[in-house]
């Protein structure tokens, strides 16, 4: 599971927002620049070997750089990744970014159920909303713990509003 | 460093496959390193007992154990195995183990291919140790596997070279894991200039790696094509040249030998300040000194084949470049000494074996000093001299650090104080022995003796014997070890969450044992 950051509601008045992202301590331009600095090396060595005729080092290094890039284009795909629950008055407004795709949905508050699954020991717990038929889980980066604290303070704002 | 941790304490309870299913499926950064600790000690009772088939061979001149062709396999095996086989799956045990909880991550970036770059371990371990029963028996031509042998022996050579291949793989998986999961999965606040230098020395460590693991895939896929595919590569008898083989091998095998220490620089990083009870003294400058090492390394390769043949420029540039290592090394030494400094130290197993690494890897680096001066090499290349230099180097160095970091995170890995009466026993026995077999080798070098020979000339008697006897007592001294390892697995006093009085990071901050699953939402590093 990645690393959850900025993960506690917020609650003032008639509003209600959270936040929450994958941790990602490296930024893109630092992502370029550690993926060059390496595959640069790597092939610069293999291509003087190749030049010298020793030239099957030169496929090893290009197999390493390709997973080096798949590795980093991983990272890269889920950087911007996020999940928002913001709630104005009776609207319930879900986002969630995924690997470069954006989801939202528009819940009304006043139709809408909390369902929380496995909220026992030992269980894992599932936290989702559902409005006409539809659930919409969250919480996709919090631990066990922090989705019961998120459901209850869900619970609070919709049983109030 | 203050920080505030969150981590669950408790293992959820998912649905999780249990008995072996667990071990070969599992994607948790514990169980890995668990798995690459226990691989690497079984590969060290087989590659252990192999030295000790050395050494007995070796008590007295003449031939009285083996036949020189199995002897020969002997030290092959042994150099391929402990380096391979033992050391660096010792290293990306620890890895596993302690990146993610020093930087405060959930796990490795990638755990699928952290599964797999384990178990291709086993396979090639399985491969190295099965040449020895192919016709003809196991590869005789040296760790470094350099051509006419490697070229002309029978098809254990195939399957060595096979079995590094694999090694390789495993090695590029585990590094790019670490880099990624060292640059992309730091807890907010702990910046690059935060980290503990274990992380930073692994970091650099498997830049090491990938930039030299596949030049030794290509120069043995070269050697495997020659043998079997009738290119000429290396083979003088098709116009070949196998000078360029050693050229090539150590492009990577210098590198390597880097990437068998830095960590132990780490782990002695980690240590000498909880025991001296004072942050670590110049930090910025052991992390600018690691780097320069590993920098340096690349451009020194050819002071291990002076004897080859090179312009005397050549000469010069390789052994002043060689020389120049020892500055940022020195830098190091100085550092851990003047950490220990008017420290208010205390002398438990961790750190009695951390001091003992700081002298004796020392003087480990002085012999290479020495073996750095061409004029002085050409004189002493393949004695036991450099056979002294390189075991000061990798068991008073990478082996005492490896040991001394199992002592030092073993409570935060089972929950149980180790024995310290039974490890202070284990660290005299091992530091006194390790100094009877492997220093009367230097005498041995400088009056001549070659290595890889199963005989010897009378003259060496008394110095053979002496380092047999060291041998067998090292040898044995490591049972005690195992005991304690297992003793602490299966209970004794509890360990606190700290452990250590002075230990501080975010691994000191989780229970002991640690989770199953730590840091799961971010601590923050202040």
């Amino acid at each position: 599971m990645p690393l959850a950051l900025d993960t506690s509601p917020q609650t003032e008045q008639d509003r209600f927002s959270f936040f929450s992202r994958p941790n990602c301590s490296l930024t893109r331009t630092e992502r370029d620049r550690v993926f060059w600095g390496i595959a640069t090396v790597t092939l610069l060595v293999a291509s003087v070997f190749s030049w010298l005729g020793y030239w099957l080092i030169l496929p090893f290094a290009g197999i390493e750089v390709g997973v080096l890039a798949w590795a980093f284009a991983a990272l890269g795909s889920n950087a911007g990744d996020y999940e928002s629950i913001r709630i104005r008055g009776d609207e319930i407004l879900i986002e969630r970014r995924h690997g470069g795709h954006l989801e939202s949905r528009t819940l009304n508050g006043k139709w809408v159920k909390l369902v929380l699954v496995g909220a026992r020991p030992g269980g894992k717990v599932k936290l989702a909303l559902r409005s006409c038929g539809r659930e919409t889980e969250l919480g996709a980066y919090l631990t066990d713990e922090a989705r019961l604290e998120l459901a209850k303070a869900l619970q609070t704002r919709i049983n109030a509003g | 460093m203050a920080h505030d941790a969150t981590h669950a304490h408790d293992d959820h309870g998912h649905a999780q496959p249990s008995g072996i299913m667990r071990w070969l499926t599992t994607t948790n950064h514990k169980d890995i390193g668990s798995l690459y600790m226990w691989f690497a000690g079984i590969m060290f009772l087989i590659a252990g007992t192999m030295a000790l088939v050395i050494r007995a061979e070796l008590f007295q001149p003449g031939l009285q154990v083996v036949d020189p062709e199995f002897f020969n396999q002997m030290t092959t095996l042994h150099g391929l195995i402990m380096v391979f086989g033992v050391i660096m799956p010792a290293w990306a045990g620890f890895a596993n183990w302690q990146i993610p909880l020093m930087i405060g991550a959930p796990d490795m970036a990638f755990p699928r291919m952290n599964n797999w770059g384990f178990w291709l371990l086993p396979v090639a371990g399985f491969l190295l140790v099965l040449t020895l029963f192919m016709p003809g028996g196991g590869p005789a031509g040296g760790w470094t596997m350099y051509p006419p042998l490697f070229i002309q022996g029978g098809i254990s050579y195939d399957l060595t070279i096979f079995a590094v291949h694999i090694l390789g793989a495993s090695s590029i998986m585990g590094s790019i894991n670490i880099i990624t999961t060292i640059l992309n999965m730091r807890a907010p606040g702990m910046t690059m200039m935060k980290m503990p230098l274990f992380v930073w020395t692994w970091l650099i460590t498997a830049y090491l790696l990938i930039a030299t693991v596949p030049v030794l895939a290509g120069a043995v896929t070269m050697l495997l094509t020659d043998r079997n595919f009738d290119t000429h590569f290396f083979n003088a008898a098709g116009g070949g040249d196998p000078v360029m083989f050693q050229h090539i091998f150590w492009f990577f095998g210098h590198p390597e030998v880097y990437i068998l220490i830095l960590p132990a620089f780490g782990v002695v990083s980690q240590i000498i300040p909880t025991f001296a009870r004072k942050p670590l003294f110049g930090y910025a400058s052991m992390v600018y000194a690691t780097a320069s090492i590993a920098i340096l390394s690349f451009i020194v390769w050819a002071h291990h084949m002076f004897t080859v043949g090179m312009p005397a420029t050549a000469q010069l540039f390789f052994m002043y470049s060689t020389m120049l290592i020892a500055v940022p090394t020195g830098v190091k030494v100085f550092n851990w000494v003047a950490t220990m400094w008017k420290g208010s130290m205390t002398f438990e197993t961790p750190m009695l074996f951390a001091i003992a690494f700081v002298c004796l890897f020392t003087i480990g680096g002085f012999s290479g000093l020495v073996c750095a001066m061409t004029p002085v090499d050409i004189q002493i290349h393949d004695t036991y001299y450099v056979v002294a230099h390189f075991h000061y180097v990798l068991v008073s160095g990478a082996l005492f650090a490896i040991i001394a970091g199992v002592y030092y995170w073993l409570p935060k890995w089972t929950g149980h104080m180790y024995d310290e009466r039974l490890g202070k026993l284990h660290f005299w026995l091992s530091v006194i022995s390790m100094n009877i077999t492997f220093f009367p080798m230097h005498f041995l070098g400088l009056a001549g003796m070659p290595r890889r020979y199963a005989d010897y000339a009378l003259q060496f008697a008394e110095f053979n014997a002496i380092a047999s006897v060291g041998a067998f007592l090292f040898g044995f001294s490591q049972l005690i070890f195992l005991y304690l390892i297992i003793k602490a697995i299966k209970g004794g006093q509890k360990a606190t969450d700290q452990v250590w009085e002075g230990a501080e990071g975010l691994e000191w901050t989780v229970p002991s044992p640690a989770p199953y699953h730590t840091f799961e939402t971010a601590p923050v590093v202040k």
